[in-house]
């Protein structure tokens, strides 16, 4: 085995067993927490709690935004006349003498038309 | 004479190998060694059936676990530095796996190890939540 490679094993053999003397601690340690019935358990449930208490509130939120009304609507275009109206309209024009009868008769197809 | 020796060479090569080579058979896990554990992947439901899926990360989990089955113990380093600790109440070695159990607070749970590729699932059920995690281990 060549010196270097010699040297990166002995660093990766050390940089693997440092976690494990971390973990590695005495069994029974006064003062130590229970762990799978105590803290992981606790934990586990704080965290979900917190977790479907901001869900729950984001939805609640979300509801009252949908529930709010729609921002006043813009306003209504005026109503469209009817066929039959711009017809009587058409009629009082030319008995009023305002239009011709060439006038009368080529509007009145083009209201006609347009049904 | 030099072929003779050649021979046994191989021969004593080929027994030792034999003597310390670990097969394809032979099992990841004793169960009856030290093993730390590393978790992946947490499922966890709460009292009013919410259930919820993470990395030990998502809910503040130590992500490895000491399995100290000489002084029967699992413990975990926490991100303070301090330790917790479960004590092992029955620890039972199986052809297939190393089944732990312990409880705690009114709250019950089982390790189970599989000898032959390391994986673990780590059950816990009480009365207000249960939650199951999942990883592998590794024979120290």
């Amino acid at each position: 085995m060549s010196i270097r490679k010699f040297v990166t094993t002995g660093v990766l053999a050390t940089a693997m067993a440092a976690p494990l003397s971390i973990v590695a601690v005495p069994a029974q340690a006064d003062g130590a927490g229970a762990f799978i019935g105590g803290v992981a358990a606790a934990r586990i449930g704080s965290n979900m709690r917190a977790r479907t208490q901001a869900e729950q509130q984001q939805a609640y939120y979300a509801q009252q935004q949908a529930a709010q009304p729609v921002q006043q609507a813009a306003p209504a275009a005026p109503a469209q006349k009817t066929t039959q109206q711009k017809l009587d309209e058409l009629d009082k024009l030319a008995a009023g003498g305002y239009i011709t009868p060439d006038e009368y008769k080529s509007k009145k197809q083009q209201i006609l038309n347009s049904m | 004479m030099k072929i003779v020796h050649q021979l046994a060479g191989a021969a004593a090569l080929a027994a030792l190998i034999g003597a310390t080579g670990a097969s394809a058979e032979d099992p990841m896990i004793t169960g009856k060694q030290n093993v730390i554990c590393a978790s992946q992947n947490i499922i966890a439901c709460v009292d009013d059936a919410v259930c919820m899926q993470g990395k030990p990360s998502t809910f503040d989990m130590p992500t490895f676990m000491f399995v100290d089955v000489k002084t029967k113990a699992i413990r975990a380093v926490e991100a303070d530095g301090s330790t917790v600790i479960s004590p092992i109440k029955t620890h039972e070695v199986t052809e297939q796996s190393a089944i732990m159990q312990g409880y705690e607070n009114h709250r019950g749970w089982t390790l189970a190890v599989d000898k032959m590729d390391g994986s673990f699932t780590l059950s816990a059920t009480g009365p207000d939540i249960n939650f199951m995690i999942m990883g592998a281990c590794t024979q120290l």
